[in-house]
């Protein structure tokens, strides 16, 4: 499969955290052949390795999705929502949606017509709270079919623009999976020392719970993360923003200084551009949790610059995305048993 | 009798890191029902039953002993307490109360005069008068970290309704006895787990499941409630039966066990609510996240007022989990 149609393909997926077992198994449907082994685990952390005689090195990238819940069913029938991750009320109203009731509903969020709203409403950003579902059945029905606790999916399309730039939901952090995917395939060409684990992780968005757990049973000596971060766009503090076009490469102190500087050396080796971010404290990405999983792993985080992060409509460059697997690849194929003495010197 | 078991615990003092009351009690009333106890170095009470199948799961059900207080943190001249928090406590939940330390002696709460009008006072604004004269007299009764708990008032309310302090978790508590006690050749293996430390941040459960390694995970705790004047969310009510925690802000609880404990509600004829909380967490929290992943859920009572002296519950509920319970541990 084309990367570019893992991503179309994987982006389409239900899976919510906490509940994102039909992503896990495509992911693992997807990696299968390019692995020696692939497991799903008790959190739906897809855990694949590609054996090899030398260190254990984990790269994760996070799979799940945030979205919305039932949290009450009105007289009315219309859905109150709560948030599983962090949703943006401000991009709710206008929303197609899907509830997963007893069967798939079609569903809007609407809002309240400016013709209506008085002067002090005007001013307001909207709240999630003031916001419902409305699936255009009568209460009866509503209840009848939808239960509290029934996941809510905010509509995906996935969007080609020009010059390798795509837009579609989810992209944080599936298109990093799709950067696993990647460099998964060009590593059957590449011969490694390593002992490859590339691991698709559950509810990162909730808190890193499933890079914590599958930390705990790779027990990786190394670990590269892989996230989004965020993108030149207008108006934007410049500060926390990066070009598309290319990669990121985060230091700090949550990032091992050592492999970082391997992840940046291998990127000159291959002609791969990379740029640096600073993060003075917790990256807040599954970096955090492995580097202190059992006695301590030495971590690196990757990061693919992504416009308007945790929207419907998240932008990402398709050729940034492709340099990702590359040198994932390149660098897989440099980890050495010989790092173990340089990691401190 | 699960009222009577419930009055037993909820009579014990037990601030968070000071359970070993509540534990004795607990020991006492599982004595010559259960294959082993034993104390781990957080003051865990880990309780074995075993179960009968040759391929038996191990269940761990936890239901947290420590309950919310105050600690010393200065002694007036004049003899007054002030005090911090341990756990989640308010002002305004603490205010007018009475509190014990742990050798029974009592106090009473008070805010400063010129915070009454104070929407949010601060527990600053707060002092416990234990009804001594003078800093001297009061350091004889009283040292610095010494922990009170509102004292132990157990009310029948209606029917079926009760309230009382540290229902939080103590009402699990009993529930978790009531299941050791009366579980007879069920399939799998109960290690019922007497925690510590949850008011805290999921202490004790966490170190339990280390030690446990369980293949299930199960916590019991009260939830928030939406069935009184102006209160809104979660959907639970009182006397609608237990219910069965979809996500809070400690855990999505794993679709299978969410599942099972459907099951076996089903089975055991009982109604059950379904439950979403935008807050809050529970000891489920840290099994789930246990070592290598544990697949757990939680079985909530619902509580109203809960952190207050008088968390409200109705015995319904109660008995309606302890079926749903017992149901769950035979459960292939």
């Amino acid at each position: 499969m084309h990367t570019e149609d893992f991503l179309r393909e994987i982006t389409a997926i239900r899976g919510l955290s906490g509940d994102e077992g039909l992503v896990a198994d495509f992911v693992k449907a997807q990696f299968e052949p390019l692995c020696d082994e692939v497991r799903v685990d008790s959190m739906f952390n897809v855990i694949a390795r590609k054996k090899g005689p030398g260190p254990r090195v984990m790269f994760a990238a996070h799979m799940d999705e945030i979205g919305l819940m039932v949290v009450n069913i009105e007289e009315d029938g219309s859905l109150r929502m709560g948030q599983v991750g962090g949703v943006d009320p401000r991009i709710l109203p206008g929303q197609r949606v899907t509830v997963f009731g007893k069967k798939k509903l079609m569903g809007v969020i609407g809002a309240k017509a400016p013709h209506l709203l008085s002067d002090e409403e005007r001013k307001k950003n909207y709240l999630r709270e003031d916001l419902y579902v409305d699936l255009g059945m009568d209460a009866e029905k509503v209840k009848s079919l939808v239960s509290i606790g029934d996941q809510i999916q905010l509509e995906h399309r996935y969007t080609a623009l020009q010059n390798g730039r795509v837009s579609v939901k989810t992209a944080d952090d599936r298109a990093c999976v799709a950067i696993l995917y990647d460099a998964l395939k060009r590593l059957q060409h590449i011969h490694h020392e390593a002992d490859l684990y590339f691991v698709a992780t559950a509810q990162e968005e909730v808190g890193s719970r499933g890079a914590l757990t599958s930390a705990y049973s790779v027990e990786p000596d190394y670990a590269v993360a892989l996230d989004v971060c965020h993108a030149d766009t207008p108006g934007a503090p410049s500060t926390r923003t990066h070009k598309q076009d290319s990669l990121v490469a985060s230091m700090g102190p949550y990032i091992h200084p050592v492999l970082r500087q391997k992840l940046v050396d291998t990127a000159k080796d291959n002609n791969i551009t990379l740029q640096t971010a600073v993060v003075p404290r917790y990256t807040s990405t599954d970096a955090d949790d492995i580097g202190i999983s059992r006695a301590g792993v030495p971590t690196a985080l990757l990061e693919l610059p992504l416009k308007y992060m945790h929207t419907t409509v998240e932008q990402l460059d398709l050729n940034t995305l492709k340099e990702g697997g590359r040198l994932l690849a390149q660098f897989a194929a440099a980890v050495s048993s010989s790092w173990e003495d340089e990691l401190w010197t | 009798m699960l009222r009577d078991t419930l009055q037993i615990l909820l009579a014990a003092y037990g601030p968070s890191g000071h359970e070993s009351a509540v534990a004795d009690a607990v020991r006492e009333l599982l004595e010559g029902h259960v294959d082993s106890m034993k104390t781990d170095a957080l003051g865990n009470l880990i309780v074995e039953k075993f179960g009968t199948d040759e391929n038996a799961k191990t269940i761990m059900i936890s239901a947290h002993m420590d309950h919310i207080g105050l600690v010393v943190t200065d002694i007036e001249k004049e003899g007054f307490l002030r005090v911090n928090a341990v756990g989640g406590i308010s002002p305004l939940f603490v205010r007018g109360r009475k509190v014990v330390f742990k050798d029974g002696l009592p106090g009473v709460c008070a805010l400063e005069p010129n915070t009454k009008n104070k929407s949010t006072p601060d527990l600053s604004d707060l002092f416990v008068d234990i009804g001594a004269e003078s800093r001297e007299e009061a350091e004889k009764l009283v040292s610095i970290g010494d922990m009170a708990v509102y004292a132990p008032d157990f009310t029948a309310l209606g029917k079926h309704k009760v309230a009382s302090p540290a229902m939080d978790d103590r009402c699990a508590c009993a529930l978790l006895c009531e299941l050791l006690m009366y579980a007879e050749g069920q399939k799998h293996n109960i290690v019922g787990v007497f925690s510590t430390q949850e008011e805290v941040g999921l202490r004790g459960a966490k170190v339990a499941a280390y030690t446990v390694e369980p293949d299930i995970g199960l916590a019991l705790d009260v939830t928030a409630w939406g069935d009184t004047p102006e209160t809104k969310l979660p959907a639970v009510k009182l006397g609608q039966g237990p219910a069965v925690k979809i996500m809070d802000r400690s855990m999505i609880a794993s679709p299978a066990v969410r599942e099972k404990l459907f099951e076996a509600a089903d089975l055991a004829g009982v109604a059950v609510q379904r439950e979403v909380l935008a807050f809050g967490g529970t000891d489920g929290g840290a099994i789930q996240l246990s070592r290598g992943g544990v697949p757990t859920g939680t079985l909530s009572i619902p509580c109203r007022y809960v952190h207050s002296a008088n968390e409200v519950i109705d015995m319904r509920d109660m008995e309606g989990a302890l079926k749903v319970l017992l149901q769950f541990v035979d459960l292939a």
